[in-house]
This record gives structure tokens, C-alpha cells and sequence, in this order.
């Protein structure tokens, strides 16, 4: 299988995604000093399920890095490596490659360098090999339960006797229908008391359909409260331990203990272990289907479509009745049809909602890839930085969250490079040494608002407009009257910079005018809020989903437009001596048709501006069609194909024939969207008969 | 559009009659006593008439913007702008009033008004201030005025000796008339 299909790389990034999740988890907790093995193995399974696709893919070089990454992430399960800050290091830096040998790679782009990492990677797991070399005997343990324990079932039994806890069997039967709920339920409850080490088949199984269990868990509570949190459970607890004189087991309620743990490891394993990772599995692949039915959003878009010519259609079938209605109105069947297409176009708008929604995806994927940037930076610039993140959780349109990383992106940098000062300036004028990043999102009525927002130094006003006057944004005169607001808002110009410098961090020739442009083509705003010596805060607020459409962007008499693709035939450049008329009306000849042809700035009235002189030989004709009939729309000048969104006009002015809706082309250049049906059905209408009757003859 | 958002609005709420300096801008406005009875208009000129608006009825004052021309629609209709990511209509307020046209310059305002839940824009030639007339200083419209103008106007204010015209917004900006009805209209009947 090819590794570069898109299946490949959809599902390998959410792995990574979910490794270096866990691993930012895993360095706040190794800051506190307190890990959560859980977390450890979810990073190691997360690497484990990269490793084998990329198997599956062929993908050698991920496959290599998963490896090596893989048993460096086992070492630390075990014990055999502390995880320390240069170990996160190397592993964040396995994230990156990761990224970087997924993404698309030009031709004559440099391959990402996996040695150098590789290398690392190694020195990584053979450094502080011989660490446990004193291990305390746990022959007390009993062989039978010493002989069934995996390496790392033993090093976090050790690991729990290191920190001072009791060890204690829990002996619970299961009725083998509910086992999954079951052990998961126990799981839990014990998980609020210390660490289950492990799960060992029991041999008094009492009856065929149930399962009994040997669960091995390490805490801090004394046996009675061990006891006693579990007593309603149905279980029975023992205390192991080679502490006072107690043999391996001392039977506590259970007279038949003394036999217990002596199973036959091997009878047992296959019928109880395939029940846990069920569970197990159970678990994991509900999870993945609730985020990860993963289609192509084009897809989508085909579907989309549809629903827009099947509302075509359906405006279609409601002329239809009203001219039915003309001929009888009383008639059963009409009032019938009234009611059905109303019902139609009643479920088409919940269908194009129902698509609509299945692309709305969590923002909370791309805070992830910031997570990152803020780690890379703060050790770049050497400054100490908190990224509080709220509101990941907030769904937005999967091409808004993909279109928002970078200038996410650019913004954080901003904050931590130009907003967060030096620590010393910060501790001077009593700020806590870290600095502080704020990333919130949130709804707010059918708009998304995105703040970030830094604990720095904040932007001086008089300093922006100083700039921008030397810079030639604006001159003396403005500069006088200028409002802070106004002052503040220079930062979006093009072309300002408040570095005197670039630097490799921020200043990269793209500044905030580029992150506002592309905040405005998602039909998004972007404001900012300072205080000097408080902080910044940027706060981007935009729709929670976009109706995209495909568009011919045209231009007739200086004025652009876009048509619906969808409506579009063909278009096509003539000669102007190709025009006839026929009874006044300008037609074409096209492979044989007569096409009537409408000029657009005829039909809507349109001065051409001073200055603006087109090709008066040459004309292009948009042939645009509505159900049977066919239009050349005369235009000057075809601009290209685009995306838009698709934006409803307000009341006033809804109602203008011939203009459907508008959209945002570049920044703040509002274009009306023409409505077709309405077009063509004009130019039908401007026809005579005769017309019509001659084009059918041929 | 973010850029000519000018928080002149909150100043003029704020700062009353008189002009912000520096040093306010600086420390941030003082609240000012406010007489509870006084309703605030925000008084603007058009030509050369001076009009009002309760401030409630304003939802904020910009510079003006690009706008796209609609074809088909009333003279009136400058044209179509994006401000915040919605698209507004601008209305030239002195050719809806049926005044004299004269050139704007750079103390041309738009005020976003929002009518039924939808922003409007109006363009006019300058904004004044924020008045505070108190009921007794209000009249109704003359009787003697009738015609389409008349409607405009809901009431007409004194302010310190001047004629303050207070708009009926739900004329000014009656959807009714944006639309060129000689264009399609009886044509769409059918």
C-alpha cells in the first residue's frame, strides 16, 4: 500500500496527534513529579498502533522512528529510564519529525533528517541501562503469581513497594455475560485507591459461567479501609507482603485461599485474557468511531451540491404547480403537490444542515499543534511560558480549523516573541516569572470568538503611530488626529513590523496583515485589545460554518461578480462579428444552437468607470443554463474560478431580481452573486416566440 | 473593517459634549453625572441640517468603508459594505432625504443602525455630538408638513436654540423602497 494515500496519513497524524498529546500531559506531570503509568502506556500504545501502520503502509522511515521511539517509551515504562527533560526533548522532537516525514514533501525538498534523531533516540535508551541492578527478592510473592507476571507487571509492583504502599489481592467473580462491565466498574473504584498491577486468572472458578479473577492493586490504604471501600463489591481482599509473618496468602474470609493462587497459568490465560483486551478493544474502537469516520471533504462538497441542484429541482417542481394551479386550481391532485413539495423543501433544508454539521470538527485540534509551538519557543527565546487552554472543545468547520492554524500560529509567536517580556523585565515590575498565554475558545451565538492573550508588556500606542509614520503608513496629518484605536489597528497594515529586525521567530516578511487577510477570507474579523504593561489580546471571531460554493468570478462594465458554477455550461471568447440578431436580439451560433445572448451590463444598467476599456472585438460569453433553456451571458472579462462563501443579503435588499447573495473576495471586496434561474428565465422572457420557434427548427 | 472602527462612539458616550484630550485617552474617561430624564441623541449633519438618532438606535459609528454597487436598486443605496463580516446596506442619507448632494470628506461617518435585527448603514457628511434633550425641549412634527419627507421625521428637538430633526428609522429605511420597481417587478408578478 502506498504510503502517501491519504488513508495513511489521515490515521498516522492522529496518532501522533494523540502521542504528543499524552506527552505534553506527561511533561506537567513530570513536573509535579507524580506519573501516571496509565498515561505512559497510552503514549506507548499510541506509538505501538503508529509503528504497525506504518508497517502496513510500507512508510519505512515512520515506521523506523515508531520503533525506536517505541522502546524508548518501553524503557520508560519500566523503569530503565527516568523521564527527564532531555528525554521529553528528544520525544517532542520525534513529534516534529513525525510531522515532517507525514507532510507533503515538494520534489527538491530536503528530506526531513531522521539519523540525527534516530541517533539520539539511541543514546536515549543506552545511557542509564544498569539501573535496577539491586531489585529486592519478591520471592514472598509466591511463585505462582511471581511466574505469570509480565516485566512490566513486575517493575510497577516494585515501583509501588518502592513508594511505600501495600500490596493486596483482590479475589473477584465475574459472571462471564457482564465481564467487561464488570472489571471496568472494579477498575475504577480501585483506581481511586492506588494502582492495579495486574489481572491473574483465579483457579476456584465455581462455576462454568462465571470468571474469577486474582486482581493485584498497590495503595496506601491500611487493609481494613482496603477492605472496607470494597466491600459491597463482592470481593474478597488479602494483603500481600513479605512484611510481619504473614505467608503468601492469609485467608481472610475465604477458607478455600490456601489453594487459590495455583493456577495453571497456561489453562487459564487463553480464556481470561482474550475477555480483557476485548474489553479493552471494545473500548478503544468506540472511541474511534465517534471521532474518526474519516471522509474526504470533498466529498462532501460533491454532496453538498446536490442538495444545491435538488434545490434546483425542487424550485422547479413549484413553478410547475402554480402553473397547474392556473389551469385548475380546486384540483385534488394540485393541492396534493403543493403540500409535497413544501414537505421536500422542508427536508432538503435538514439535509443540507445534516452536511453541514458531520464537517464540524473540535478546535481543540489544532490547540495540540500550538501546545507544541509554545514548548519549542519558550526554549528558543529562553522564556518561561504557560499556554492556558479553554474551549477546545468548540466545534467550528473542518476548513475554518485547518485554515486557522497558521495564523494561530503567527499570533502565539507574536505573543511570546513580541508580547511576553524577558523574565528579569517581568519579575522587575512583579510578574510571575513565567509568562502567561491565554488560547480560549468559545461560541457565541452562531459566531465562534477565538482570544489569544499574553501577560506582557502590552503595545504603546504613541510607539505604533510613531512607527507607522516613519514606515509611510499614514501621514503627519493623520498621525495628529490619530485615535490609540486607530494607532492599535496599524499593526494589520501591511508592511509593519515592530521589530527594527527580523528575527527567526516572528519576523518572517508575513506580519499581522497577512493573518488578518486570511481571518477575512474565512469571513472572519479579527480585533485587538491592549493594555500597556497588562498585556494583548487578540480576539477572532468568526462563523461557525461556511456555505461554500464554487464560483466564476467575472467582470462586466469595472464591476466583478460570481456566477454558481453549478449553473455555468460552458464559457467561451468570440469574435464580435460572430453576434447576429435575430428580431434585435443578439445571438450566437454555437456548434450548431442559436444561443440568445444577454449582456450583463445591460441588464443590470452598469457605468463602466472612467478609464476602463475593454477589448471591444473580443467578448466572452458565460453560457449559463436553467432546465432546458440556455443563456450566453455576455461579460468582459473572466477573472477565474474560486470558492466563496456564500453570505444572505439583509431584507432590504434581498429581493433584488437577479442577485442571489453576496461574498468576500480578498479583503473586505464584497461581490454580488448573480441568481441564475432568475437571469435566464429574463432572457426567455425578452425573446419573442419567434425566436424560440426558429431555434427549434434547426 | 476592524481598523475604522472607531471607538468614537464609547467617546462621545462618555465624554458628553466635549472633545477627548490626551491626557484622557491616556487614563481613561471620567463618568460624568448623567441627568436620569435626559434622553441622548447623537446629533449629525447632512448637507447642511442638523439630524438625530437616539443613541439606543445606534449600534456603532465607522469610517466609511468600500462599498459594491447593487444593481437595480434606488439611487439612495450606496451600495453594499462588509463591516464585522456581515453585509450591510448604506444608505446616503441626503439623497433618501431628498437633499442637496454635496461631496464627503474625511469627517464622513457611517452610523450602523440595527433595524428588526438587521445592521443598516447611513452615510452622512459629519458626526456632531451626543445632545441630551430633556422631553420638554422635544415637539412633534409640524402638521403642516405632509409628503413623503414627512414621514421621515418623528420629531423635531431644540437643542441650545437649534433645530435637531429626529429620524423615524423605520421610514428612512423601508425595505419597500430599496428596490427599483421598474426593473422586474411586474415581471416577477407573473
Amino acid at each position: 500500500m502506498d504510503p502517501n494515500s491519504s488513508e495513511f496519513i489521515g490515521e498516522a497524524q492522529e496518532s501522533v496527534e494523540t502521542f504528543s498529546r499524552h506527552l505534553l500531559e506527561l511533561e506537567a506531570q513530570s513536573r509535579s513529579g507524580n506519573i501516571d503509568p496509565d498515561r505512559l502506556n497510552a503514549a506507548f500504545r499510541a506509538v505501538h498502533s503508529l509503528k504497525g501502520l506504518a508497517g502496513l503502509f510500507n512508510a519505512v522511515e515512520v515506521g523506523t522512528l515508531a520503533h525506536s521511539v517505541e522502546g524508548t517509551l518501553d524503557r520508560l515504562r519500566l523503569g530503565k529510564l527516568d523521564l527527564s527533560k532531555g528525554v521529553l526533548d528528544v520525544l517532542f522532537d520525534a513529534v516534529e519529525l513525525f510531522s515532517a516525514l507525514l507532510a507533503p514533501r515538494g520534489e527538491h525538498e530536503e528530506p526531513p533528517d531522521l539519523i540525527t534523531l534516530l541517533e539520539k533516540v539511541e543514546g536515549l535508551t543506552r545511557s542509564d541501562e544498569d539501573g535496577g541492578g539491586e531489585d529486592t527478592s519478591l520471592d514472598w510473592l509466591g511463585e505462582s503469581i511471581l511466574s505469570v507476571l509480565s516485566e512490566y507487571e513486575e517493575h510497577r509492583l516494585r515501583e509501588n513497594l518502592r513508594k511505600g504502599r501495600s500490596l493486596y489481592r483482590v479475589h473477584a467473580s465475574f459472571d462471564i455475560l457482564a465481564i467487561d462491565v464488570g472489571i471496568e466498574q472494579l477498575k475504577e473504584k480501585m483506581k481511586e485507591y492506588g494502582e492495579v498491577i495486574t489481572y491473574l486468572p483465579s483457579a476456584d472458578s465455581t462455576s462454568d459461567d462465571r470468571i474469577d479473577l486474582d486482581i493485584i492493586l498497590g495503595s496506601n490504604l491500611t487493609f481494613a479501609d482496603v477492605s472496607r471501600e470494597l466491600s459491597e463489591r463482592d470481593v474478597a481482599v488479602h494483603r500481600l507482603g513479605p512484611s510481619a509473618a504473614t505467608p503468601p496468602s492469609e485467608p481472610v474470609r475465604e477458607e478455600s485461599t490456601p489453594a487459590a493462587p495455583a493456577p495453571s497459568p497456561e489453562a487459564f490465560a487463553p480464556e481470561v485474557e482474550p475477555e480483557e483486551s476485548a474489553t479493552e478493544a471494545a473500548e478503544v474502537s468506540l472511541r474511534s468511531l465517534s471521532q474518526t469516520v474519516r471522509v474526504d471533504l470533498r466529498r462532501l462538497d460533491v454532496l453538498m451540491n446536490l442538495v444545491g441542484e435538488l434545490g434546483l429541482i425542487q424550485a422547479n417542481l413549484s413553478t410547475l404547480h402554480l402553473s397547474l394551479r392556473g389551469i385548475d386550481a380546486t384540483a385534488d391532485a394540485s393541492r396534493e403537490l403543493q403540500s409535497q413539495v413544501r414537505d421536500m423543501s422542508r427536508k432538503l433544508t435538514l439535509l443540507q444542515q445534516g452536511i453541514l454539521d458531520v464537517r464540524m470538527v473540535p478546535i481543540g485540534q489544532i490547540f495540540d499543534k500550538l501546545h507544541r509551538v509554545v514548548r519549542k519557543l519558550s526554549r528558543e527565546l529562553d522564556k518561561e511560558i504557560r499556554l492556558m487552554i479553554s474551549g477546545a472543545e468548540t466545534v467550528l468547520d473542518k476548513l475554518i480549523v485547518e485554515e486557522l492554524s497558521d495564523p494561530l500560529m503567527h499570533m502565539i509567536r507574536n505573543c511570546i516573541d513580541h508580547g511576553i517580556e524577558a523574565t528579569e523585565v517581568r519579575v522587575q515590575s512583579g510578574k510571575t516569572a513565567a509568562g502567561r498565554v491565554d488560547l480560549r475558545a468559545f461560541q457565541k451565538g452562531n459566531r465562534v470568538v477565538i482570544e489569544v492573550e499574553d501577560d506582557g508588556g502590552g503595545m504603546d500606542w504613541r510607539k505604533l503611530r510613531d512607527l507607522g509614520l516613519r514606515r509611510g503608513l499614514i501621514d503627519a496629518d493623520e498621525a495628529e488626529t490619530m485615535s490609540p484605536t486607530d494607532a492599535y489597528n496599524l499593526i494589520f497594515a501591511p508592511g509593519f513590523s515592530t521589530r527594527q529586525e527580523a528575527n527567526t521567530v516572528s519576523g518572517r516578511g508575513v506580519g499581522m496583515d497577512v493573518v488578518k487577510t486570511n481571518i477575512a477570507k474565512l469571513s472572519g474579523m479579527i480585533d485587538v485589545h491592549t493594555e500597556l504593561g497588562r498585556g494583548t489580546r487578540f480576539a477572532i471571531t468568526l462563523p461557525v460554518t461556511l456555505a461554500i460554493i464554487q464560483a466564476l468570478v467575472i467582470e462586466s462594465a469595472g464591476h466583478t461578480f460570481c456566477i454558481p458554477l453549478n449553473a455555468v455550461l460552458e464559457s467561451i471568447m468570440a469574435e464580435r462579428a460572430e453576434v447576429g440578431t435575430i428580431e434585435g436580439q443578439e445571438v450566437i451560433t454555437l456548434r450548431g444552437r442559436t444561443l440568445p445572448l444577454l449582456q450583463l451590463s445591460r441588464l443590470f444598467g452598469l457605468r463602466a468607470p472612467p478609464g476602463y476599456d475593454p477589448d471591444p472585438n473580443r467578448l466572452y460569453v458565460v453560457v449559463i443554463g436553467l432546465a432546458q433553456h440556455r443563456v450566453g451571458l455576455v461579460v468582459d472579462e473572466l477573472l477565474g474560478q474560486q470558492d466563496v462563501v456564500i453570505k444572505p443579503l439583509g431584507r432590504a435588499i434581498r429581493n433584488v431580481p437577479g442577485i442571489a447573495g453576496a461574498t468576500e473576495l480578498g479583503a473586505n471586496r464584497t461581490v454580488l452573486l448573480l441568481d441564475v434561474g432568475r437571469l435566464v428565465d429574463e432572457g426567455v422572457r425578452e425573446l419573442s416566440s419567434a425566436v424560440f420557434g426558429g431555434e427549434h427548427g434547426r | 473593517m476592524v481598523g475604522e472602527t472607531v471607538d468614537l462612539w464609547q467617546a462621545l458616550l462618555r465624554s458628553g459634549e466635549h472633545t477627548a484630550t490626551d491626557e484622557e485617552y491616556e487614563h481613561g474617561y471620567k463618568q460624568r453625572e448623567v441627568r436620569r430624564d435626559l434622553r441622548q441623541y447623537v446629533a449629525f449633519r447632512v448637507g447642511d441640517e442638523v439630524y438625530g438618532l437616539p443613541i439606543s438606535e445606534i449600534e456603532e459609528i465607522t469610517k466609511l468603508f468600500p462599498t459594491t454597487f447593487v444593481p437595480r436598486t434606488a439611487p439612495f443605496l450606496l451600495g453594499i459594505g462588509n463591516v464585522r463580516g456581515r453585509i450591510i446596506p448604506v444608505v446616503e442619507l441626503s439623497r433618501r432625504l431628498g437633499l442637496r448632494s454635496c461631496g464627503y470628506d474625511r469627517s464622513a461617518r457611517v452610523l450602523i443602525v440595527p433595524l428588526d435585527d438587521e445592521p443598516y448603514g447611513l452615510l452622512v457628511h459629519e458626526v456632531l455630538e451626543v445632545v441630551r434633550i430633556p422631553p420638554e425641549q422635544m415637539e412633534d412634527r409640524p402638521g403642516g408638513m405632509s409628503g413623503r419627507r414627512a414621514d421621515y421625521i418623528r420629531a423635531l428637538g431644540r437643542y441650545q436654540g437649534e433645530i435637531v430633526i429626529i429620524l423615524n428609522l423605520a421610514e428612512v429605511l423601508d425595505p419597500d423602497d430599496f428596490i427599483l420597481l421598474d426593473v422586474g417587478e411586474e415581471r416577477g408578478s407573473r
